[in-house]
């Protein structure tokens, strides 16, 4: 046994290589020697790239889930180890609170009364003023955060793993997160927390040791937290770098206004205002999620791509890049730029074609000192070549460089009213749909089709309160596939066109008519989630492939948006030019790709996750089912 | 204490979560892909083949493609099936042309698919199996459910010309177009995971 003085961690020349194509950038960690003693707090942090996040999911015993790689020396865990995610929103599974909370304890298939007496102590260690069946996509950024955390404190690890667990929230947000995070390890002083994070001060109390690592993937000093916060050096220097774009608008100055406000209060919704406003060619437009902007396989298609279909010159694109410090990576495929560089890269996509207008949306948001010199260089920049700047942001440093601070309130928010969903639950609909397509085959003439359909109507009108609303336009396709059934049916009969073959083809629309109209109302009843949910409850589908289901559906709504983000993306990087059915099919077909590529990313995040929270488990193949 | 098996477990013919998580969200987009054709393609499609209605076969790949994807990526027993169904299972919950009836298409689309990987024992996972999978979910299709259902009224003609049709659309969309997808993605780094 390795193990020294009960350590709860013990790393002996540890290494991980991975990359094996030319392509991808090694991500490694070289001969690391460590080990942490039950209790202890340590904070991990280092240059980007240099390996926290690898090492953190080495510890969690994950990393092989995304990456595939070469380890070499000895790593040992005791205990149960839990991962917190740097965005939360990659990582929830369930609709509603409970269930996201009691994931965890699910798979481990423990008692159902455990479970949620778990689920109870672990919303309330973490503040969350909500009951457990409030819905999980309703919680702000903030919250959803600590809800994660509740989901890997029911689990009840004896280590902690904390992955940048506020770089993606506001000021009033992250300090929520940290006061539950200070909380819940103040009542538990056996668990071990390492936390990765690029600056040390949110954690100078809490933490009490520092790990840093080196850009290659050393360890390159081990010591307490107070002689690393003595060590100048160590802390990020918040000064914009010293750019220059290379062009000039007609005005002498540009203005800087950053629209403030607290989160939800509509700051993004505003800056679309703007876009909506202002052509191609006016504007440069770097959303929150800048892979959005991304076109093309490689940096240098990516970053002259608005500039291509502008038909100008990319001697700009060039020259920015090499600003940015991109110029090396010319060849490389833009997904796989680190955060950092992948928002340098939108700055510099942003303004190859010499816009009079940026327009940045949370452009310093989960990035490090060198990304934020970045991004504020450019932005004075950008002024002094007389271009406006418009940004939307949390951060206090930023918003001291605007000329203008807008402060946006909250919209009295409307509360739409909800289409009926009906009370037919998911398995009724898809039995009953199944019983109309079998008793179809009852149907011989059009006097029985015709009763059939008038039954089927008087039904409907009976039941109308409970079944699911359908819009009218809804039945608009079926109508017209109904058509065509009967015309194919008329006009290539065997024997030829005549009135039997018409009469028959009638019926054949009927039959069709007769399960396909009832399927669509029920297809409101469908729910996706709730369909999974029941068909392992009563039908024995194996359990793992009907939950990652049901945590890929619950991101539907989230994925609508995201694909009205690509399309917007896209069109302000002049995309959308075309018009015939070829362009748009065309286009249509690159925005599906990027908002895969988007997804795709996300789930990987997601995997790791859940096979966190014990998805991997033997027990999750048993795993207990708990209704919230 | 537990010693951390970092070693790289890829080829294990078991469900990773990953092969899971990835099988769904695929799924998902793609179940979004196939609503929208529904709603913005299908009926100026038909228009423009209604002199030869069974020209409409030829988009029938559009609806398998998830099922071909899924599996060209998870290379595991039961990906196609998953994929599909939870496609179909999008499509239908947005609101598509066939309502709850799209559901046993995608099971008999997924099933086809697994047939064909199975003969070749989920070892071989290039584009003439690809091609070969969406001409299998075609036949499904139309010989075990739109056969009957929708064109019980006319000739063999017309109906083997239709037959035909979907199978050309199967591979060459599905088939073709799966495999193509795939490779774009491995191109773009996301299946970084997943066997090449």
């Amino acid at each position: 046994m390795l193990l020294q003085n009960r350590a709860i961690v013990e790393a002996k020349s540890l290494g991980w290589l991975t990359g094996s194509d030319a392509n991808a950038p090694a991500q490694l960690l070289r001969d690391l020697n460590f080990s942490i003693a039950p209790g202890e707090r340590v904070l991990l942090t280092g240059p980007s790239g240099s390996g926290k996040s690898t090492l953190l999911r080495a510890l969690a015993g994950v990393l092989q889930q995304t990456e595939t790689g070469v380890f070499s020396g000895e790593l040992y865990v005791r205990g149960r180890a839990g991962l917190l995610l740097q965005d939360p929103a990659n990582t929830f599974v369930a609709a509603r609170l409970g269930g996201e909370i009691a994931f965890g304890p699910e798979n481990l298939a423990l008692a159902e009364p455990e479970i949620r007496s778990r689920v109870e102590a672990c919303l309330d260690r973490v503040a969350l003023p909500y009951g457990v069946h409030r819905a999980t996509n309703e919680l702000s950024g903030g919250e959803s955060q600590r809800m994660a955390l509740a989901g890997v404190l029911a689990m009840n690890p004896d280590l902690l793993l904390l992955d940048e667990p506020t770089s993606m929230l506001d000021e009033l947000s992250a300090a929520k997160v940290l006061n539950a995070i200070n909380e819940v390890l103040d009542s538990r002083p056996e668990t071990a927390a390492i936390i990765v994070d690029h600056s040390a001060e949110p954690w100078s109390k809490l933490a009490t040791r520092v790990l840093v690592l080196s850009a290659e993937g050393r360890l390159a000093a081990d010591l307490p937290m107070a002689s690393f916060l003595s060590d100048a050096s160590a802390k990020a220097v918040h000064l914009a770098t010293a750019f220059d774009l290379g062009y000039r608008t007609g005005k002498p100055v540009g203005t800087v206004r950053a629209l403030v406000g607290p989160s939800g209060a509509g700051k993004t919704t505003e800056l679309q205002k703007i876009l909506k406003k202002l052509g191609v060619a006016e504007v440069g437009w770097v959303p929150q999620q800048a892979e959005f902007t991304v076109a093309g396989n490689t940096v240098w298609q990516s970053a002259t791509a608005t500039a291509k279909n502008l038909n100008l010159e990319t001697s700009l694109a060039s020259r920015l890049l090499t600003q940015l410090g991109l110029q090396n990576q010319l060849q490389q495929n833009p997904y796989r730029l680190s955060g950092g560089e992948l928002r340098r890269l939108a700055l510099v996509s942003a303004l190859a074609h010499h816009p009079s207008h940026l327009m940045l949306d949370e452009p310093t948001v989960g990035q490090d000192a060198e990304t934020w010199q970045a991004v504020a260089g450019v932005i004075l920049a950008a002024k002094r070549a007389g271009v406006d700047v418009t940004l939307a942001t949390h951060d206090a440093e930023l918003i001291a460089l605007a000329d203008e601070v807008i402060e946006v309130v909250p919209a009295a928010t409307r509360s739409a009213v909800p289409p009926r969903t009906g009370r037919v639950a998911p398995l009724a609909a898809l039995l009953i749909s199944m019983g109309l397509l079998g008793g179809s085959f009852a149907i011989g003439s059009v006097e029985t089709g015709a009763i059939a359909l008038g039954v089927e109507a008087a039904l409907a009108l009976m039941c109308w309160r409970i079944l699911p609303q359908q819009k009218a336009k809804r039945f608009v396709p079926i109508l017209i596939a109904l058509a065509s059934i009967w015309l194919s049916n008329a006009l290539f009969a065997a024997d030829g066109v005549n009135l039997q073959a018409l009469e028959r083809a009638l019926v054949v629309t009927l039959r069709v008519a007769f399960f396909a109209l009832p399927s669509v109302v029920l297809a409101g009843a469908l729910r996706p989630a709730e369909l999974a949910a029941a068909l392992v409850r009563w039908c024995r589908v194996p359990a793992r492939p009907a939950v990652a289901a049901a945590a890929a559906l619950v991101r539907l709504e989230f994925i609508q948006w995201q694909w009205a983000a690509v399309r917007e993306a896209r069109r302000l990087r002049g995309f959308n030019e075309g018009h015939g059915p070829v362009a748009r099919t065309k286009e249509f077909m690159a925005s599906l790709f990027a908002l895969l590529v988007q997804s795709l990313r996300s789930a990987g995040e997601l995997a790791v996750a859940m096979q966190a929270r014990g998805f991997a488990e033997p027990t999750a193949k048993r795993r207990t089912w708990v209704k919230f | 204490m537990n010693a951390i098996n970092l070693a790289s477990n890829s080829k294990s013919r078991s469900w990773r979560v990953i092969d899971f998580v990835i099988a769904a969200m695929l799924a998902v987009v793609l179940g979004v892909g196939m609503w929208a054709y529904d709603t913005f393609a299908y009926a100026p499609v038909g228009v423009l083949f209604s002199a030869v209605p069974w020209l409409a076969g030829l988009q029938f790949g559009v609806w398998t493609l998830p099922a071909i994807a899924g599996a060209m990526i998870v290379r595991r027993p039961g990906a196609a099936l998953l994929a599909e169904l939870i496609a179909a299972s999008v499509e239908v919950s947005l609101g598509n042309t066939w309502g709850a009836t799209s559901l046993y298409s995608a099971l008999l689309q997924g099933a086809a698919v697994e047939l064909i990987l199975l003969v070749v024992l989920y070892r071989n996972f290039n584009l003439l199996v690809a091609a070969l999978a969406g001409i299998a979910a075609a036949l499904a299709e139309v010989l075990v459910y739109e056969s009957w259902a929708y064109w019980a009224g006319t000739s063999t003609e017309f109906l083997l010309s239709y037959l035909a049709a979907c199978m050309v659309s199967g591979a060459v969309i599905a088939g073709v177009g799966g495999w193509l997808l795939v490779r774009a993605l491995r191109a773009a780094g996301v299946l970084g995971a997943f066997a090449k």
